[in-house]
C-alpha cells in the first residue's frame, strides 16, 4: 500500500497530488460504483442534448395515434395526447437532474456555512441553531415539503425550494460534528498559533477535512431529491402540465392504469436508474474516501 | 438514567415549541386574509368579523399563538374548514387505519430486513450476499409509488391476487403494507449486514469459535446481539421516513388513512387540519426518536449519558 515514489520533500501540492491518486485507485476497486459513474455521465449528455436526440417534439400532439404501445415509431408508446413517451421521458432527465443538482448545491453551500460556524464557534448560537434544526427534523422530509408547498402554492420551484429547506440541516449538522473534531486537531492549532485568522482557518484549513463526508452526503442527497421532486409532482404539487417531469408522468398515467402499462412502466424505469445510480455512486465515494469501510454496506 | 430521560424530555419540549411555531405560522403564511382562508370564498363579511373575534386574529401574533395553543393543549384543534365536523374527529377517523398499515409494514420490514441481512452478512462475498445486496440495493431505489403501481398492475389487475382498493381485510392490506415497507427493508438489510460483518470480526466472536461453540450460536447468541443494536436506531430515524412514504402510499392504493387525509386538506383548502396534522405528524416522529433513544441506552448499558 506504501509503495509510492518517496517525495523527498512533501509539498502541499503532490500531497494532494497522492491524495487524489489514492482516490481514484480506490474508486477503481467499486466496480458497481464506476459503472454507476459512467450511466450518470451518459444521463448528463442526455440531458444536455435531450431536445436534439428526441424523435418527436415533447409537445407535439397527434390524436390519431394517442395511447399506443411500444413500437419502433414509438419506443416507449405514446399517452393521451398521442405525445411520444420515449421524448417525454428523454427530456424529464435534464429537469430531474438540474432540480436534484441545484437544489443539493444551494443546501450544502448554506447548511455547510453553518455548520462550520456552529462548530467552529461553539457557544450559545451553536445551542440556538441546532434546536431550530432538530425542529426541522421532526418533519419526514416529505410532509415538510408539502407543508412548503401547501404555503406557497403548487409548482416546480417551489418544491424546489422545499426541497433546500429540508436539505440543509442534514448538512448542517454533517459539517458541524466534522469540524468538532477538526478544529482540536494538531494542524489546526498550529495554523492558530501561526497567527492564522478564523476565516482562514474555517476555510482553508478545517473546510478541505469536511469535503470528502459531504460529497458522500451531495451524491445521495442528489438521489433523495430527485426522488422528492418526483413524489411532489406525482401528488400534484410539483411540475405542472405539460412539463414532461417523471413523477407528473406516473400521475398522469394513473387513469390510463387498466388498458396501458407501457406509460407506467417507463417514467418509473427512469427514475429507477437514475435514484440507483446517485446511490452506488455515493457508497462507492464513501468507500473510496475511507478504506476502511472497505467490506462494509 | 433519570437524569438523561429528563433531559431528553427537556429538549423534546423546546423542539415541539418550535415545531408549533411553525404549524401555527402555516395559515398565517399564505398570501391573503387568514379568515377568508380559514372560511373559503363564499364567506360574508359578518362570518370575516365572527372568525376574525374568535381566532383574535386582528390581535398580535404573540396573542394569537397564545390563544392558538391553549386551545390545543386543552384538545380544540377547530373545525375542519371542509366538513364543519371538529378536526379530532375527522383525524381520529383514520388514525387507526394508518396505524395499522404502518404496524404491518414496519413488522414485515423489519423481519425480512433483519434475515436478508444476516443471511447476506453471514455469506460475505457469496452469491447469497450479492442477491441480498441488489435486493436491497433496488428497494431504496425503488419510489414507493411507483412500486405500488407496479404493484397494483401486475397482482391485482393482471393476476386478480388482491382487491385493488384496500376493503379493510387482510388480503386488501398486503400490498400496500408491502410496497410502504420496502424502503425501510432495504435499509435494515443494508445495516444488519455491515452490523454482522464488523461483528464477526470482534474478539468476542474468535472466543466464542475458540470454545468451539457451534457456529449457529455464535451467529445468534453473540453476533446477532450486539449488531442488532446500531440497527435499532435506524429503524426509529426510518420510521418517520415512512410516515412521509404513507401519504404516496396511501395515494396510490386509495386507503383513507392519515396521509390521504393531509393531500385532501390541501387540495380543499382546509387549513385546520393541515395544521393540525402536521402538529400530530412531527409529534410522532420526535416521540419516536425518544422511543428510540431510550431502548438503545436500555439495549446497551454500556453506553453513559452525561
Amino acid at each position: 500500500m506504501f509503495f509510492k515514489k518517496k517525495n523527498p520533500m512533501v509539498t502541499e501540492e503532490n500531497d494532494m497530488d497522492t491524495r487524489w491518486s489514492d482516490f481514484l485507485r480506490n474508486f477503481k476497486k467499486q466496480k458497481t460504483a464506476v459503472v454507476a459513474f459512467f450511466v450518470l455521465v451518459l444521463l448528463f449528455f442526455i440531458a444536455i442534448f435531450c431536445y436534439k436526440i428526441a424523435p418527436y417534439g415533447i409537445n407535439e400532439y397527434n390524436y390519431a395515434e394517442k395511447l399506443q404501445g411500444p413500437s419502433m415509431a414509438h419506443l416507449f408508446g405514446t399517452d393521451e395526447f398521442g405525445r411520444d413517451l420515449f421524448s417525454r421521458v428523454l427530456c424529464g432527465t435534464r429537469i430531474s437532474l438540474s432540480i436534484g443538482f441545484i437544489t443539493v448545491t444551494i443546501a450544502t453551500v448554506i447548511g455547510s456555512v453553518i455548520g462550520l460556524f456552529t462548530g467552529y464557534y461553539g457557544g450559545i448560537l451553536d445551542g440556538i441553531t441546532m434546536r431550530i434544526l432538530d425542529a426541522v427534523y421532526a418533519f419526514p422530509g416529505l410532509i415538510l415539503a408539502i407543508a412548503i408547498v401547501a404555503i406557497l402554492g403548487p409548482g416546480l420551484a417551489n418544491a424546489a425550494i422545499a426541497i433546500v429547506i429540508f436539505c440543509i440541516p442534514t448538512y448542517a449538522r454533517l459539517v458541524r460534528s466534522c469540524t468538532l473534531q477538526l478544529k482540536n486537531s494538531v494542524y489546526v492549532r498550529a495554523a492558530k498559533c501561526l497567527g492564522a485568522s478564523d476565516l482562514r482557518i474555517l476555510f482553508k484549513h478545517i473546510l478541505p477535512g469536511v469535503f470528502p463526508d459531504v460529497i458522500v452526503q451531495y451524491s445521495l442527497s442528489v438521489s433523495g431529491s430527485i426522488m422528492t421532486t418526483a413524489s411532489l409532482s406525482f401528488l400534484g404539487m410539483g411540475a405542472m402540465s405539460p412539463t414532461p417531469e417523471w413523477g407528473l408522468l406516473l400521475s398522469n398515467s394513473r387513469t390510463y392504469f387498466y388498458s396501458c402499462w407501457h406509460y407506467a412502466v417507463f417514467p418509473g424505469l427512469a427514475i429507477v436508474i437514475t435514484v440507483l445510480c446517485f446511490n452506488l455512486l455515493g457508497d462507492g465515494l464513501r468507500m473510496a474516501l475511507d478504506p476502511k469501510l472497505n467490506d462494509r454496506a | 438514567m433519570t437524569k438523561y430521560i429528563l433531559k431528553r424530555v427537556g429538549g423534546i419540549i423546546v423542539t415541539m415549541f418550535l415545531v408549533s411555531i411553525f404549524v401555527f405560522m402555516i395559515i398565517r403564511l399564505i398570501p391573503g386574509e387568514p379568515a377568508r382562508l380559514m372560511l373559503g370564498d363564499k364567506a360574508t363579511p359578518e362570518m370575516i368579523e365572527t372568525i376574525t373575534k374568535q381566532y383574535g386574529l386582528d390581535k398580535s401574533y404573540f396573542e394569537q399563538y397564545m390563544i392558538w395553543m391553549k386551545g390545543v393543549l386543552h384538545g380544540d384543534f377547530g373545525n375542519s374548514q371542509r366538513t364543519g365536523m371538529p378536526v379530532m374527529y375527522e383525524i381520529g377517523l383514520r388514525y387507526g387505519k394508518t396505524v395499522r398499515l404502518a404496524l404491518y409494514a414496519i413488522t414485515w420490514s423489519v423481519i425480512a430486513g433483519t434475515i436478508i441481512g444476516i443471511w447476506s452478512g453471514t455469506r460475505a462475498g457469496k452469491w447469497q450476499d450479492y442477491t441480498g445486496i441488489t435486493v436491497s440495493v433496488l428497494g431504496q431505489a425503488v419510489p414507493d409509488f411507483w412500486l405500488g403501481m407496479m404493484a397494483i398492475m401486475i397482482l391485482c389487475v393482471k393476476l386478480h391476487l388482491f382487491p385493488i382498493i384496500p376493503d379493510g381485510t387482510f388480503r386488501g392490506m398486503v400490498l400496500p403494507a408491502f410496497t410502504l415497507g420496502a424502503y425501510m427493508m432495504s435499509t435494515v438489510a443494508r445495516f444488519m449486514r455491515s452490523s454482522v460483518i464488523e461483528a464477526l470480526k470482534e474478539d468476542y466472536t474468535r472466543t466464542a469459535r475458540a470454545k468451539g461453540l457451534k457456529e449457529r450460536t455464535v451467529i445468534y447468541k453473540h453476533v446477532l446481539r450486539n449488531s442488532v443494536i446500531p440497527v435499532i436506531t435506524i429503524i426509529g430515524m426510518q420510521l418517520g421516513v415512512m410516515l412521509g412514504g404513507a401519504v404516496l402510499v396511501e395515494s396510490v392504493f386509495g386507503y383513507s388513512g392519515i396521509g390521504l387525509l393531509l393531500l385532501d386538506s390541501i387540495k380543499y383548502r382546509d387549513y385546520t387540519t393541515l395544521q393540525m396534522l402536521i402538529l400530530i405528524i412531527s409529534f410522532h416522529v420526535v416521540a419516536i426518536n425518544l422511543l428510540v433513544d431510550l431502548l438503545y441506552a436500555v439495549v446497551n448499558p454500556e453506553i453513559r449519558y452525561d
